[in-house]
Parts: structure tokens; C-alpha cells; sequence
């Protein structure tokens, strides 16, 4: 018999206050750059420094904001995605091979384009293309769940790895540019379906930015996002069906559109995501992207409580803190890896406080001993 | 005079916006089995939480042996005694009913062990308990049932019931009351809280009323008539609904041949079941829980499938119709489970009215697939103010209402959509006298309306109060319907025990 007792125990509180609720990440952040000072003193750098280089840095010029949003975007549009999975209880954890396909996607449709295509309609098709892939591929563990009861979490899982190979292949193989230097790439795409930046489309602002319409694809994402989760009636017993199985079958929710359509939304939504970092940033498929959209979507969609706007804001502030680190890697010479334990330690802080704020944290009454040893 | 065994000297407690109790003062001896009743939100169970030690007065003194007692959680009330039976259970589903009596053990006891303190104990106290059965499986009565013996097997000296009876069946509430009579005997002190005045006389010494958090009366129960008890409850006189003549019209819903595929072997089979219900009438279920009343009424929702001849909706056969295309019929569905199937906790009154729309010819709240959120709150709100559902308004969440109140809701709820066919499974369990009363009287209104209405009970007297006919499940299956005056205590005793052809010998009436 297992003797071992933890000593704190959780009971969850009848009445939690709204206040703290909305403090929860204000506080969290604190802790997180508390936990931050700490660690630049542990490497020796100045902590003064390397919070502002973490945090003021990536927001004090134009061109910093443009790759924070550059970065936050695709980001914002797979953790939308995988919010409608998890509020529905399908836990889609694949995004990154859904991202992958995504660009697999993306690539078909830009290789196969004629030059000949304006760029209104190749855009858009090439868009298209990763939608299609990543919903395919999500469709697997859709299709395995509904027909077989297989767990979704580790099938979306396992096909990440199938993913990558499959890139690996395609770039190395029958994509890879003649002219390429044998380096495993395809081409670079045609300029009628690379995505125009915004300084291009006229908005002076962002004049010498990278900047491209993906910031405008993800905005317009969160209010579809809200609209369909919050306003609509498929979102509505996507909901009922995350909560309760018992409640979804009396309310005449079907089981399969249940695990359907929250994949298939993940699943197009990372697909987005891949295409719009391969038709955007990248220009290219290569054999060496690897997102990292589809795992750091899950700390993005959970930061954001599942709610779409509050994941835009997560988002923005996860992509800040991979910028943050990059400046931290020029500027005072840490490894980059730092970027990691710091949306580690923002998770974390956040996860901690909710649950204080869910919960009342007591210490545990010893349990009841035997007065006399009982056999077997 | 004896000690008391336990003592409440002004116990206050606040939620909020709501006192929950104020100033409560209680004396128990031991081998008393005392009432403690008032209606829905009266503060009954916050007042038992405060004795069990899983709520913390905000002001007052517990003593216990005439000692007081500082405030350290439930581990150390279990400690000194005090067992108690709960309204909700906290039963794992996944595990199976032994599991779940070892988990409340003192760490190491065997199993083997455990499961003959169980036995032993289940047969005392005449309870038959599947032990290797999964929790899940079971009907809300058997739940109950492990709840009872697991308290009992650690000896206590103050068991506090809640709402026992609510879902026993009639046999099993005098085996109880037994049960609590010898523990009474034996010098155990007992807190029965309960709705049902004519048990609190049968079964009572003493009464302790609350209204609105406050004990305003304590009496000797013999002494006093149970309608100045109902009056002490309610601080008003009862309403009296009078029954008046409907008409009968032709056969809504008709189930003929209906046999079930179980898919676990915990689920009860359906065997052969056939009777109809014609537009106006009332048919009552009877029986045990767990007899197939759940299995059956999923047939009829939607919820399960079956061939198409066995369920027939105005001659139209919809045995193979889902729940979606049932409710376009008319059929409207009351469940058992409040919590997590006809409402969900976490989400707004609204968004549960919504739960259950999808499909019926009313619903109009949505357009072009989105939530017209202002038409489901005026309706929310409409429910709310017509069954007078205690609550912060249409935004608060389901779990922030009484168990009382969140049927009320959801009775509201279903009969808001003008249902033709009305299926309610345990209309009133847990549910106040007052809000009792006006929940039977607004489904036998539908009915007088020309609706018909399947109504599954484990109280004999709500079915006899309520329906015009009568049928009793066993085991799955179902026994020929009689007219209500033809139902009596020694029939439905043969037939809640599955024998339906045994003929009757002495016909004693109800009433």
C-alpha cells in the first residue's frame, strides 16, 4: 500500500471572485518577469538590461512590432483553431503536422500555379490549398475517433512525425529546386502567390517591414472565431458536447459531428497558419521549418482561457517573448533556448494562479490510522 | 434529561448576497431522530454541511459531548462520529460499488475485508447491494444505497440523511426506516432532513423548521398535525389545486413489441414492452429504480435507436428517429439527471434553455445558424418569472441554483415548448412541498391541454396524485396498465417484484 500522503489537498471554492479572476494574468506576468530577473542573475547578466531587452526592445521600433505581429499571427490563427477543439473536449494536439501539411499544402498549389494567375486569385488558392491540407490531416484522427473510438490525442500526436517526413521527402525529392545548391528546398514562389505586405498594399506605416496580410487574416480569424464559438448554434453544441456526453446526446447533439467539425477546424486553421508562414515569410517550402506554431498554439490557447480574443493577446505576448529572446541572444549573449523557460514560467504562472483562484489550498489532516494491523 | 450528544449555539453562516443560516440553535440527544425541515433554500443543508464539518460557520459554537469544537473539516467530524448521507453523491462512476466503499476505508483495509463489513452490513440493514457493479449502472436509488452503507460502516454515533427517501422505492423506505429505528434503538443520534411530512410523522420525535435560514419553530412530532408543520414550513397555507374532469382524446404515443440491445452488462434489457398513452391522459411508471425506467425513456427521447415499428407518434412510426427529429414530433423530455444531462452547471439559464430547442416546432432562436440572444433571454426570463425560479436572473449559471429550483427551470423549460407528448422521469425529487405541488399541477395541466404524459416516480402517492393509469416495471419488464383507484398496496408490491399474473387476494384501496 502506497503510505506516501501529499500534504496540501484542493477544495475548490463555491464563490470565486470576479476581480481576481481578471488579476490572475496581470500577477502571473509579474511572476513571470520576477522568475526572469532571476534567471538572467543566474547567467550574470545584468536583469535590468535584460528585461528591457526582453521587453522593451521588440516594441521600440516599427520594424520590432511588425516581426512580433509577423510572428504572433500564425500563431493567433492554429491556437484559435485549437481553442474550438478543446472547448468541444477533442484534444488536438497535432497542430504542428497540421501547420506542416499546411505548407505541404500551400506549396502544391503555389509549384502548380501559372505565372499567368493575378495575384487575387492566387493568394487566396494558395490559402485554400493549406486549409485543405491541414483539414486532411486532422481528418485522420477525426475518422480513427468516430469510427473506431481511437484517442485523438495521441493519432494527432504521432502524425506530426509522419509530417515531417513527409516535408523531408517532398523537399529532397520530387519538389527539390534544380537550382538550389542540392540544399532540400522547393523553389521560391512565383511573386503572384506570395502574400503582399502591407507597405505594399499602401499602408505607409509599415513602410520596410515584413509585415503582411496574415495580421489582417488573423484579426478577422478571432471575430470568426468568437462568432462561431460564442454566437452559433453548431458552436453552441460544440460546447454542451465538450461539457457533458450525457447532455449532448439529450440535447440530440450528433456524436460524430461532435469530433468532426472541432478537428476539422483545428485542422484547417494550423493549415492556415502553415501557409501563410510559407506563402508570406518563407517564400519556399523547406525541409528545415519547423513551425513550433503547433505546440506553442497550445500554451497560446490556454493563456488565452480558450476565449479568442484573450488569445490574441497571448499570442502577441508569446511572439514578443520569442523576439524578446532573440535580442537577449544578440545584446547580452544568452542562449536563445531562454525564450522557452520564459513562456515556460508564463504558463506555469498563469496555470498556478488560476488554480488558486479555483481552488482553496489547505493542509491535509492526517489520515485515520488502524488501532490494530488488519491482514490480507 | 440527557446529555446532548451535539449542540449548535447561534450558528451563523453567510453566502455572498444570501444567509444562507442565521443564529441557528439545535440540541441533539443521542437515540433521537430528529426532522429538520423547510423548503428549497431554507439553509437544511448548508446548516448539515456546517455539522459535518465541510462548511465553516462564520459565527456561533459547535459542541459535541458538551464540548466545543473548533472548526477543522469533515476528516475530524468522521473522527468523532458523525456520518452522513448526501443528496448529490460523491461516487466515482468509473469504479465499481466495492471500489468505492474501500476508498472511504481507513488506508490498508483489505478488500475481502471490506467487502464482507459490506455485505454484513447491507443485510442488517435489508439493502441489496451490487458490489462488483459499476457505478455508472446503477439508478440514482442504488447509488443511494451504497452511500447509506458506506456511511454505516464506520460506526457513527449522529448520521445525518438527506432526502433519503426521495428516490427509495416503497418497500425500501419502510426497510430504511427500520434501519434508522434500530440505529435510533442503538443510541444513535439521527438529522433527518426531508420535504415528505408524512414520513417525518412515521418516522420522527422531533421537528426543527426553518424558513429562510432561521429555526422557527421546534415540536414534538406526535403532538403536532402535519398541516401546521406544512404551515411552520412555508410560513403560508398550502395551495389546494383542484382536479377537474378532462377529456380523453385518441392514442398519441403508442410503444408496441419494444425490446432493447444492451450494450453493458449493467444495463437493464427491455423485454417486450407495449402500452399507449391517449391524448389527455397521465400513465404513471412504477417500480424500483433501475428497473429499465432509463432505458426506456431513451427509446422514446430519441436518445437510443430501435426498429421503426416499435414507437409510434399519431400512427407514424419513429422508432428509428433521433432526438432532433422526436422533439419536431412533439416529444418533450424531463430527465432524471438534473445535473450534466438536463442541464449543464457550468453554463448561463439561457444557454440551458437552449440545450433542449434544437428541433422542436418552437424553437425560433436562432437565424442563420446564429443565437438570438435577446429572444432566449426573454424567454429565460419568462420561464424564470412563470415558475418562479429562484435565481440572479437569465446570466447566472446553472450551478448556482438550488436542486429544487434547477427543476423547476427545467420542468418550465420543456413545458414552455406546448410539448404534445411529455416524458418526466422523478418530477419532484428534491423538490419543496409548495414547488411539489405546482410542478404535478402544471404537468397535469398540459395534460388537461390534450397532451399526453409518461411520468416514471418512485413515490406511489405523487403517481396516485398525478396519473389516471398506472403500470410498474420490473426487471425490465412491464406490467398490464390499471386505472389509479385499481392501484393498491398489495398489487403493486406483486408487481414491483415482477409478478404480474399472481391474482390479488384482499383488495385493499390507497385511498
Amino acid at each position: 500500500m502506497n503510505t506516501f500522503a501529499f500534504p496540501l489537498r484542493l477544495i475548490p471554492r463555491v464563490h470565486r471572485s470576479t476581480w481576481t479572476m481578471r488579476l490572475t494574468p496581470v500577477v502571473a506576468l509579474m511572476m513571470t518577469v520576477m522568475l526572469s530577473v532571476l534567471l538572467f542573475l543566474i547567467q550574470g547578466a545584468s536583469p535590468l538590461k535584460g528585461v528591457i531587452a526582453l521587453v522593451v526592445s521588440p516594441l521600440s521600433s516599427v520594424g520590432g512590432i511588425a516581426e512580433v505581429l509577423l510572428k504572433a499571427s500564425p500563431l493567433c490563427i492554429t491556437a484559435l483553431g485549437m481553442a474550438v477543439a478543446f472547448r468541444s473536449n477533442v484534444n488536438n494536439i497535432g497542430a504542428e503536422g497540421q501547420v506542416i501539411l499546411g505548407g505541404i499544402g500551400a506549396a502544391t498549389v503555389a509549384l502548380h500555379l501559372p505565372v499567368a494567375v493575378p495575384s487575387y486569385l492566387g493568394v487566396p488558392a494558395v490559402l485554400l490549398g493549406g486549409i485543405i491540407g491541414g483539414a486532411l490531416w486532422s481528418s485522420v484522427p477525426a475518422g480513427l475517433r468516430s469510427k473506431f473510438s481511437v484517442n485523438e490525442t495521441l493519432s494527432s500526436l504521432l502524425l506530426v512525425y509522419v509530417a515531417i517526413q513527409l516535408m523531408s521527402w517532398l523537399t529532397s525529392g520530387p519538389w527539390r529546386d534544380p537550382q538550389g545548391l542540392n540544399f532540400p528546398e522547393t523553389e521560391l514562389f512565383n511573386g503572384n502567390v506570395t502574400l503582399p505586405s502591407l507597405a505594399h498594399l499602401g499602408l505607409t506605416f509599415w513602410e520596410g517591414t515584413r509585415l503582411n496580410i496574415a495580421v489582417l487574416i488573423a484579426a478577422a480569424s478571432v471575430a470568426a472565431t468568437s462568432l462561431f464559438i460564442d454566437r452559433s448554434r453548431i458552436g453552441y453544441e460544440l460546447i454542451v458536447a465538450g461539457q457533458s456526453q450525457r447532455a449532448a446526446s439529450y440535447a440530440g447533439v450528433s456524436k460524430s459531428m461532435s469530433v468532426w467539425i472541432p478537428l476539422l477546424c483545428s485542422g484547417g486553421a494550423a493549415g492556415l497558419a502553415g501557409a501563410l508562414e510559407v506563402s508570406g515569410s518563407l517564400g519556399q517550402l523547406q525541409a528545415g521549418w519547423t513551425p513550433g506554431y503547433g505546440f506553442t498554439a497550445i500554451v497560446a490557447a490556454y493563456l488565452g482561457r480558450l476565449k479568442p480574443v484573450s488569445i490574441a493577446i497571448s499570442s502577441g505576448l508569446l511572439a514578443q517573448i520569442e523576439i524578446g529572446s532573440l535580442n537577449l541572444q544578440m545584446e547580452l549573449g544568452l542562449p536563445s533556448a531562454l525564450s522557452y523557460l520564459i513562456q515556460g514560467f508564463l504558463l506555469l504562472s498563469i496555470l498556478g494562479m488560476d488554480l488558486m483562484v479555483r481552488y482553496d489550498v489547505q493542509r491535509k489532516m492526517l489520515p485515520i490510522r488502524n488501532v490494530e494491523k488488519q491482514g490480507v | 434529561m440527557v446529555k446532548p450528544l451535539l449542540e449548535l449555539i447561534e450558528v451563523s453562516k453567510r453566502y455572498p448576497g444570501v444567509v444562507a443560516n442565521e443564529r441557528v440553535s439545535l440540541k441533539v440527544h443521542p437515540g433521537e431522530i430528529r426532522a429538520i425541515v423547510g423548503e428549497n433554500g431554507a439553509g437544511k443543508s448548508t446548516l448539515m454541511k456546517a455539522i459535518y464539518g465541510s462548511v465553516r460557520p462564520d459565527e456561533g459554537q459547535i459542541l459535541w459531548d458538551g464540548q466545543e469544537i473548533s472548526f477543522t473539516g469533515p476528516q475530524q467530524m468522521r473522527r468523532l462520529g458523525v456520518g452522513m448521507v448526501f443528496q448529490h453523491f460523491s461516487l466515482f462512476e468509473s469504479l465499481t460499488v466495492l471500489e468505492n466503499i474501500l476508498l472511504s476505508m481507513p488506508k490498508g483495509t483489505a478488500a475481502q475485508q471490506t467487502r464482507n463489513m459490506a455485505s454484513s452490513v447491507s443485510n442488517k440493514y435489508g439493502i441489496e447491494l451490487k458490489l462488483d457493479a459499476r457505478v455508472e449502472a446503477l439508478s440514482v436509488g442504488e447509488r443511494q444505497q451504497v452511500e447509506i452503507v458506506r456511511c454505516l460502516l464506520s460506526e457513527p454515533r449522529l448520521v445525518i440523511f438527506d432526502e433519503p427517501t426521495a428516490v427509495l422505492p416503497v418497500p425500501a423506505i419502510e426497510a430504511l426506516f427500520e434501519t434508522i429505528r434500530l440505529l435510533a434503538r442503538n443510541g444513535c443520534a439521527i438529522l433527518y432532513i426531508s420535504h415528505k411530512l408524512a414520513e417525518i410523522k412515521t418516522l420522527c420525535h422531533y421537528a426543527t423548521i426553518l424558513r429562510g435560514g432561521r429555526v422557527v419553530g421546534e415540536v414534538d412530532v406526535s403532538l403536532t398535525r402535519e398541516v401546521e408543520l406544512a404551515v411552520l414550513m412555508t410560513g403560508r397555507d398550502l395551495p389546494l389545486y383542484p382536479r377537474t374532469e378532462k377529456k380523453v382524446g385518441d392514442v398519441v404515443l403508442s410503444v408496441s413489441a419494444l425490446n432493447s440491445v444492451t450494450c453493458s452488462p449493467a444495463e437493464v434489457q427491455l423485454v417486450d414492452l407495449n402500452f399507449e398513452i391517449k391524448a389527455g391522459e397521465v400513465l404513471g411508471v412504477a417500480g424500483v429504480s433501475g428497473s429499465g425506467q432509463r432505458e426506456l425513456f431513451e427509446y422514446l427521447c430519441g436518445e437510443r435507436l430501435t426498429k421503426r415499428d416499435a414507437v409510434k407518434v399519431d400512427g407514424q412510426s419513429v422508432g428509428n428517429t433521433g432526438v432532433k427529429g422526436r422533439r419536431a414530433l412533439g416529444i418533450a423530455y424531463i430527465p432524471e439527471e438534473r445535473v450534466d444531462q438536463g442541464a449543464l452547471p457550468d453554463l448561463s439559464l439561457g444557454q440551458n434553455l437552449l440545450l433542449s430547442q434544437c428541433g422542436a416546432s418552437t424553437d425560433n432562436f436562432s437565424s442563420l445558424g446564429f443565437v438570438r440572444t435577446r429572444r432566449l433571454a426573454a424567454e429565460t426570463k419568462a420561464v424564470i418569472s412563470r415558475f418562479n425560479v429562484k435565481c440572479g436572473g437569465a446570466e447566472s449559471t446553472a450551478a448556482t441554483l438550488s436542486g429544487g429550483n434547477l427543476q423547476k427551470f427545467i420542468v418550465g423549460r420543456e413545458l414552455g415548448k406546448a410539448p404534445k407528448i411529455l416524458l418526466v422521469a422523478q418530477p419532484t425529487w428534491g423538490v419543496d412541498i409548495a414547488s411539489s405541488m405546482f410542478i404535478r399541477h402544471q404537468i397535469e395541466e398540459l395534460a388537461r391541454g390534450g397532451a399526453a404524459v409518461l411520468v416514471s416516480s418512485e413515490d406511489i402517492d405523487e403517481l396516485m396524485q398525478m396519473c389516471d393509469r398506472i403500470v410498474v416495471m420490473s426487471k425490465g419488464k412491464m406490467s398490464p396498465a390499471v386505472p389509479r383507484h385499481q392501484m393498491n398496496s398489495e398489487r403493486l408490491g406483486l408487481w414491483m417484484a415482477g409478478l404480474f399474473d399472481v391474482p390479488l387476494g384482499k383488495m385493499a384501496s390507497f385511498q
